[in-house]
């Protein structure tokens, strides 16, 4: 089969609403845009699902700017970059405007009035209601209106540089792709690149990512890209019902005053969370049910029946699909509990993936990335409030402006052919026969050593590093047997083996960070350290070590406005004597 | 997940197949290798299907029925195990 070659001022990879955004403006600024997306834009990753998103009902200013900052930065327990805060609150208001202006449906009151609504958590801020599949629509039908090249159905497995060497000293001149079901090779070079790849996730079926798992993350960490907050990268959920079923809507549920129970009846979340109780976050409610269960206290049920039938009215309006999934097993919640099925896996949340700048530079010039694919300068929070979608139009938008500056100055690089050969070998290697080990089985293994309860919830530095030596060994012994008969299994192949490095790199940042916060709770340093880690850990792969570099980033407290607290806290989480920390 | 594409609805259309995030729906040949048919859509991999719904939503003559259901491979859920 003949290789595709595409040739652009600007590339993008992924095309979520930052991708999207990133195209239109590029080619609003004269650019020449290729945009490569492993699906459909619009069929495609989270960004389909989005039901809401963050949207200033005005252009804040002054003092008023200030308070709606405050909300955002205490919400991001003071690790948000406050300067990245200003500008986004600035700039979501003139992205939905655009929003508005393009004709994206957003939720509308009885007078024909879009319907601002209060973020969750929030006294200030402001959401829109819309169907992200029908707000991608118009995005994609904008895209090709404008003559934005989409290449859809083609995978990006890797980004080329202009000095060949992975890391790089240099810039990043294109990518390789490959389509995902016919295998024809698409080669993609561009003065700019913007990435979009959205988040990572094992391949477990729940939340709709099954196909984000990580290949555009290790792609540009193989690159040389400085990561930030890879030691959130966990995520957790609890909607797995019956054993049988899920439903998106778990904050809502939550939202009409949900009761977690145990086996004896008990309300058990104030125990672990004195302070949101069973409003608490995923991950939090998520490990508490699993610490009841194995304390003998489970199975745990969530009850709804003392929820009025006017509220359960208003959960089923804003997350029909929840009504749906009830209706089809049976299930009236005004007389049944369900039996609660709580996971914690390695995964992004928002704040886990290549370090941004303002203007969404990483650290290597001219390549950019957006969204859910990025450390979202720490600012996106359990209650930044359906925020990722903006945050990721407002440093698409960014990167365009940017990348536009940068190609004025700049001649269409060059690729190198000999690389691209062995860029496209490895990639299509698991096909030679090789022994019977399907991506599948790897998945499985990687359950088997990540969710644990002494690692997942209970993480000391021993048990830490016994899980990333055991990831080492199925990288190192099992991934160079994979055996992948047709297309579909070979991106599979790409897919699990992306994923695993990104795991392990995520596990080296749990072990670097030697405090408790958020969804990183350590026993043997079971408080949040204010006074030596409010900074970020930025951590890069660095030519001839095997390990990952870490670097502590201070916060610019000293010209920020809001001042952070100081001191240990405690962490409130039990821990079961079984998993204290051994001795 | 994904149950059933009804043949007897689907018109081959092949909106679904693009739909498909994960490229769970596949277009392959209808009958047997000596007696080929012509082309029937299938559900290629029922186990890969994330419940996204968005075939279904796509589906021009509601051919698709995606379900609730969730099989979150085994050793994912494996907490209960000191
Ligand atoms: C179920 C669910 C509901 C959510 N609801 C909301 C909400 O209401 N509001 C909100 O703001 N946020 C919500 N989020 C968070 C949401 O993910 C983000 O807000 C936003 O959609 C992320 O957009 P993005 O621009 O980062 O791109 P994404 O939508 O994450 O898109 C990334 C794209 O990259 C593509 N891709 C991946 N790998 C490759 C590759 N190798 N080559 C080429 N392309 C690739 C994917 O197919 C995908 O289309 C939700 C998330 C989930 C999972
Ligand atoms: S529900 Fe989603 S993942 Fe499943 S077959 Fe349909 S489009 Fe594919
Ligand atoms: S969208 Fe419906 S009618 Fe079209 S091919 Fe798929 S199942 Fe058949």
């Amino acid at each position: 089969m003949n290789r595709l070659d595409f040739e652009s001022d600007v590339l993008v990879i992924g095309g979520g609403f930052g991708g999207a955004v990133a195209a239109l403006r590029a080619v609003e600024l004269g650019q020449t845009v290729t945009l490569v997306e492993k699906a459909v834009v619009s069929r495609a990753g989270p960004s389909t699902y989005v039901h809401s998103q963050y949207a200033p009902n005005k252009k804040v200013e002054g003092e008023e700017l200030d308070a709606w900052m405050d909300e955002f930065v205490v919400g991001a327990n003071y690790m948000a970059d406050q300067d990245w805060v200003e500008q986004y609150i600035l700039e979501a208001y003139d992205r939905t405007q655009e929003m508005i202006k393009l004709g994206v449906p957003y939720a509308k009151d009885a007078e024909g009035n879009l319907r601002y609504v209060k973020v969750r958590g929030h006294k200030l801020g402001t959401t829109l209601g819309v169907d992200g599949r029908a707000c991608m629509e118009v995005l994609r039908r904008r895209m090709k209106a404008k003559r934005v090249k989409l290449v859809e159905k083609v995978a990006v497995i890797e980004l080329l540089t202009s000095d060949n060497k992975y890391p790089t000293n240099g810039s990043i001149v294109g990518a390789v792709g490959v389509h995902v079901r016919t295998g024809q090779t698409h080669v993609f070079k561009a003065k700019s690149v913007i990435l979009n790849g959205g988040p990572f996730y094992p391949k477990i079926h729940y939340a709709f990512g099954d196909h984000c798992t990580g290949e555009i993350h290790a792609a540009a960490w193989r690159a040389g890209v400085e990561f930030a907050g890879m030691e959130f990268a966990t995520f957790a959920a609890w909607s797995n019902f019956n054993n049988k079923f899920f439903t998106p809507g778990q904050a809502k549920i939550q939202g009409v005053g949900a009761h977690f129970k145990n086996a004896n009846h008990e309300r058990f979340m104030d125990k672990y969370d004195p302070i949101w109780g069973e409003l608490s976050g995923l991950f939090q409610i998520a490990r508490a049910i699993i610490t009841e269960n194995i304390e003998g206290r489970g199975p745990c049920y969530l009850d709804l029946r003392h929820v009025s039938e006017e509220d359960m009215k208003v959960l089923y309006e804003v997350s029909p699909s929840v009504e749906r999934a009830f209706k089809e097993f049976n299930i009236d919640p005004s007389k049944d509990t369900l039996e609660l099925g709580p996971f914690v896996v390695i995964g992004t949340l928002s704040s886990s993936g290549p370090n941004i700048d303002l203007n969404a530079e990483t650290s290597i010039p001219g390549l950019y990335a957006t969204g859910y694919g990025t450390s979202c300068p720490h600012l996106m929070s359990g209650i930044s409030g359906s925020g990722i979608s903006t945050f990721s139009m407002v440093g698409g938008h960014r990167a365009a402006e940017h990348a536009k500056k940068r190609s004025d100055e700049l001649e269409m690089p060059s690729v190198n052919e000999e690389r691209i050969d062995e860029i496209l070998t490895a990639y299509f290697k698991p096909m030679k026969k090789l022994r019977q080990v399907r991506p599948s089985d790897i998945w499985m293994e990687i359950g088997e050593i990540t969710s644990t309860a002494e690692f997942a919830l209970f993480k000391t530095e021993k048990r830490i590093k016994h899980v990333i030596n055991q990831l080492k060994t199925v990288r190192d012994e099992r991934i160079p047997k994979i055996y992948a008969p047709d297309m579909h299994e070979l991106e599979k192949a790409h897919e699990v083996k992306n994923y695993l490095d990104m795991a392990i790199l995520a596990c080296y940042a749990m072990l670097e960070r030697t405090e408790s916060r958020g969804e990183l709770f350590r026993v043997d340093y079971p408080y949040q350290d204010n006074d030596n880690w409010l900074k970020w850990l930025l951590v890069k792969k660095v030519e001839g070590k095997e390990d990952p570099v870490f670097t502590h980033h201070d916060l610019a407290y000293d010209k920020w406005r809001i001042k952070p607290p100081t001191g240990k806290l405690p962490s409130p989480y039990p821990v079961p004597e079984r998993f204290a920390e051994e001795k | 997940m994904i149950e059933n594409i009804d043949l007897d609805l689907c018109d081959g259309c092949n909106v679904c197949i693009d739909s498909c995030p994960t490229d769970v729906i596949r277009l392959v040949e209808d009958g047997n290798p000596w007696e080929v048919k012509g082309w029937k859509v299938i559900v290629a991999y029922p186990n890969e299907c994330h419940s996204c719904r968005l075939c279904a939503i796509d589906c021009h003559v509601d051919a698709i029925t995606v379900t609730h259901e969730l099989h979150i491979p085994a050793p994912f859920l494996n907490y209960q195990r000191a």
